[in-house]
């Protein structure tokens, strides 16, 4: 682990990923790449193809705003062995994605023939590739792969990465064994035969001439050990032509190690996002059919060397630090197990079983968990007790939460202030972001997959071996301008209102009307199972459906009643009352609302959630006062007790000057 | 007129070993709390915890005893508890303590929470003395009443000399946790029962006691062993105690007999892992 690190733990045992290596469930395990420092391209000689995105300006763009030009950044390179797409057909050129910073290659099995998206060399490409030796690094991922039914029983789609072998289009059919392909072969979640390999992991194909798949050519055997579907991951390719050794490499796991003639002699040029050979063409070899598929290139790099393992893992390292950002650092054992390759590195779909970062699958929040809100809305007073609340931002609503672990072994509590520490290690995907978030499922009725900030840790211990955490964390980038909610936006509370459908009591409806006023969510008041009458519908004369606050507090409420005077008192007179304009009395009280069950707590959030902490609503005080007033709740908290059981209490601001209560007066008001 | 069913040779199991066992309990206590409204109306009954069913058993050992049976060790494990036709899978104990007094079996008595079902299972109704085997030992099942815990040849041994008793009478022997659940939020079945307050206690009941400097404000340091044997002398277990002597008694009842009483009891501390 390096010093950087560990400075900022307040815990010690983390331990290196390293291979081979046995970790115990709850290790925390540092994962960097590899070990040693990265090597810039430049540094290595022999450089002769290097596309990366570092700069827009690598880029020509047509008026379509497609890509038809991808510079090679290598020095002293030719014309020709940039990227190119001259296709008059437009629609063939890829498209740049400003968000993932990646150019993305499309296919299309829809259009007849198929249209997929390409860029090239152009003549001979690369001339020094023609006889010496050569290695590919390349950082790619899949969109999806193009089901293909090529076969029997399904075969499915050869799917190009990259091309090497452009101008030797008589080779094929006839002589691929030499050929400078490779690419991806179906999707064995759907179409296995390998069940030695995880499933999702794919099956590289250097020699598409399509042998069987229980006994493929040895060059065809390997299987990537990341997933390259929605996932990026880096291949290398290092092709020695004296010896004819091929070493293929997936995220820093060897595949393949063998003598071959493919990446030979002639494979000097380089296609993406589709074969050149006409692979596509249904006249040939059809059943063996490959070509594109949604894929999107990240940084290519060409040297017409055989690099040291040494200069190979430091450019593995370089594409990986510059990629995979926040895919190192702190992971969590899920399991006992020992890491015997790098195919249990966490990047890896093995790795992916044994190590995560994703603390919902490793430890249990348990009851006690709460959350609280308060808005950020400006109060801008006037007098008479009137005022309004200025919503100054989309995110006008702060929300801590307070996520309960309890029961947690020594070793358990370990790992979690662990992870909680290095959460602050996270870097931002953008220069202009904040560190990268947690992504965690909250408790009921919350989010799931929400996007937070831990801030706190409260560590409590009760026994040897038994501990408690409490983690504070803050919710940042979600608005309640979004017509779901904020942050109790599940399916169940977030339906259109079906005039078919029986309703219970607390059932929450979204209802859709022309009129902008009556749109928007209710709570239904009704008794449970009945189908509502055109009478009884959210808008209906006899409606049962409600957009007041209705829920009732507890039997032992409070409740002030502060009104308010001028009082004038000098030094040495006696204090002077006088009377405080028109609207003296302006509540402020809470409600305790208990024990409540998840039906009733899902709703009343889903009330609070709405109105966002400043939108006004109208609400009948209890009895002695049973009279309906405005209120907002710029505050409230929840707990969830136990299951079927929260406590919820609420801040209410009353809220004059809304209601036909404050235009009609008995009493001559002298101003 | 009021009609018992009346059970006889039923197998209680636990983990699948069959005890000998003279009675067992089995009960369960809902936490709720009625929920009253602004408007005096009552609302529901809201539960506060789940479900809590209480499991006890008094058996006689026939062989040693299993490990699941350990009180106050590290293990918080459940059990699997079979009885009349009925399996709990998440039985977890808190108490195990035995009585021995003169020439009189020795009947052990455990004490386990359970969360969740009570699941039907198969159960024997013609259970014989002989179909009854040692809980986890290799002693075969049960063919003389021999075979079982008795005081017989069961003894204490006062290990630090300080009881002061020339002769004793009866002796208990007890061990004991609280247990305390721990849910996953929506969850109603905990993923763990820890042991908190893990304790041993011995009481020994005597003639008079010869010492003298019984009184130290920090009690007496005491150990000592309990071999728990059969009639015909094989050991079955030793419990032991290191604990402080906190409490003595004399008495002299209404026929004259005196009888002198001392109790021991030990706070079982775990120490912590080092990580």
């Amino acid at each position: 682990m390096s010093k950087f690190l560990d400075t900022q733990f307040s815990i010690t045992g983390i331990k290196n990923f390293d291979v081979p290596t046995s970790y115990s469930k709850y290790d925390l395990v540092d994962f960097e790449y590899f070990t040693g420092n990265f090597k810039d391209p430049l540094n290595l000689s022999g450089l002769y193809a290097w596309f990366n995105l570092d700069n827009l300006n690598n880029l020509e763009f047509d008026s379509s705003g497609r890509v038809y030009k991808w510079y090679n950044s290598a020095v002293g390179h030719e014309i020709g062995e940039d990227l190119h797409n001259e296709n008059t057909v437009v629609d063939t050129r890829p498209l740049y994605d400003k968000y993932r910073n990646c150019i993305t290659f499309e296919a299309s099995i829809s259009d007849i023939p198929y249209k997929v998206n390409y860029l090239s060399t152009i003549g001979d490409g690369f001339n020094n590739f023609l006889t010496g030796d050569r290695c590919w690094f390349i950082v790619y991922e899949f969109e999806s792969l193009r089901q293909g039914d090529y076969g029997y029983p399904i075969k499915p789609n050869i799917a190009t990465i990259i091309d090497t072998d452009l101008y030797s289009e008589t080779r094929y059919p006839t002589n691929c064994a030499t050929s400078g392909f490779l690419s991806i072969s179906g999707n064995n979640e759907i179409y296995s035969w390998n069940t030695n390999v995880p499933t999702a992991s794919q099956q590289f194909i250097i020699n598409p001439t399509g042998q069987s798949e229980n006994s493929p050519l040895s060059v065809n055997s390997a299987f990537s050990a990341s997933r390259v579907i929605k996932n990026k991951n880096i291949v290398s390719i290092i092709k020695n032509n004296n010896t004819n050794n091929l070493r293929l490499r997936n995220n820093g796991y060897e595949l393949l190690n063998l003598t071959t003639e493919h990446f030979n002699s002639g494979c000097s040029g380089l296609r993406l996002g589709s074969a050149v050979n006409s692979h596509a063409n249904n006249t040939l070899n059809a059943d063996y059919n490959y070509d594109g598929s949604n894929i999107s290139y990240y940084e290519i790099l060409g040297f017409a060397k055989v690099p040291s393992d040494d200069d190979m893992l430091s450019i593995e390292k370089y594409l990986f630090e510059k990629h995979f950002t926040n895919d190192d650092g702190l992971y969590i054992a899920k399991y006992n197990f020992t890491a015997s390759d790098y195919r249990y590195a966490p990047i890896n779909i093995t790795g992916e079983d044994y190590l995560t970062k994703n603390i919902d699958s490793v430890f249990n929040k348990t009851y006690g968990c709460s959350a609280n809100f308060a808005t950020k809305a400006a109060r801008i007073n006037y007098g008479d007790n009137y005022y309004t609340n200025v919503i100054s931002s989309i995110n006008n609503l702060n929300t801590e939460f307070n996520l309960q672990y309890n029961g947690l072994t020594d070793t358990q509590a370990r790992c979690l202030i662990g992870f909680f520490q290095n959460t602050f290690e996270y870097t931002p995907k953008t220069i202009v972001d904040s560190y990268e978030n947690v992504n965690i499922d909250l408790f009921f009725p919350y989010k799931n997959n929400s996007k937070i900030y831990f801030s706190d840790l409260q560590y409590n211990s009760a026994e040897a071996n038994l501990n408690s955490i409490n983690i504070k964390c803050l919710s940042a980038y979600d608005s309640n301008l979004d017509y779901r909610g904020y942050q109790v936006t599940g399916k169940e509370v977030t339906s259109f209102f079906d005039e078919n459908k029986a309703f219970y009591k607390n059932d929450i409806v979204y209802y859709k009307t022309n009129v902008e006023s009556e749109k928007g969510y209710y709570w239904y008041t009704g008794i449970d199972n009945t189908i509502p009458t055109h009478n009884q519908r959210p808008t209906g004369n006899n409606s049962l459906f409600t957009r007041s606050f209705y829920f009732q507090p507890d039997l032992d409420f409070q409740m002030s009643v502060s009104p308010k005077f001028i009082k004038t008192e000098f030094d040495s007179s006696a204090a002077a009352f006088e009377n405080y304009g028109i609207n003296k009395t302006s509540l402020e009280f809470n409600y305790n609302l208990s024990n409540r069950s998840d039906k009733e707590a899902q709703a009343i959030l889903k009330f609070l959630d709405v109105n966002g902490g400043f939108k006004i609503f109208e609400m009948t005080l209890p009895s002695p006062y049973n009279k309906k007033i405005d209120v907002y709740a710029p505050e409230w908290n929840h707990t969830y007790k136990f299951k079927n059981n929260h406590d919820i209490s609420i801040k209410f601001l009353e809220f004059k000057g809304l209601t036909d209560s404050d235009i009609f007066f008995n009493t001559i008001i002298k101003l | 007129m009021t009609k018992f069913i009346k059970y006889e040779n039923l197998d209680f199991r636990i983990n699948s070993n069959t005890f000998y066992s003279t009675s067992i309990k089995i009960s369960l206590q809902s936490n709720i709390q009625p929920v009253l409204l602004a408007d005096g109306s009552l609302l529901r009954y809201a539960p506060q915890e789940t479900v809590i069913g209480g499991l006890s058993i008094e058996f006689y050992l026939t062989g040693s005893l299993p490990n699941y049976l350990n009180v106050v060790g590290s293990s918080e494990t459940s059990v699997n508890c079979d009885f009349g036709g009925i399996t709990i899978n998440n039985c977890y104990l808190k108490s195990l303590s035995f009585n021995a007094t003169q020439f009189s079996p020795i009947l052990l008595t455990a004490d386990f929470d359970w969360y969740g079902k009570i699941n039907n299972a198969n159960s024997t109704y013609s259970l014989s003395n002989k179909s009854i085997g040692g809980p986890s030992g290799p002693s075969g099942p049960v063919e003389y009443l021999s075979q079982i815990s008795h005081s017989n040849n069961s003894y204490i041994l006062d290990s630090s000399n300080v009881f002061g008793f020339s002769e004793i009478f009866s002796y208990s022997y007890n061990e004991s946790c609280d247990r305390v659940p721990f849910f996953a939020n929506d969850e109603i079945v905990p993923f763990r029962v820890a042991k908190i307050n893990r304790a041993k206690s011995v009481s020994v009941d005597g003639n008079y006691f010869k010492k003298s400097n019984v009184s130290d404000i920090e009690g007496t340091d005491s150990i000592c062993d309990l071999y728990l044997n059969d009639y015909n002398n094989n050991l079955l277990n030793t419990f032991n105690i290191s604990g402080k002597i906190d409490a003595r008694s004399l008495n002299i009842d209404v026929n004259g007999l005196l009888q002198s009483t001392l109790s021991i009891n030990q706070r079982v501390a775990p120490l912590r892992n080092t990580l």
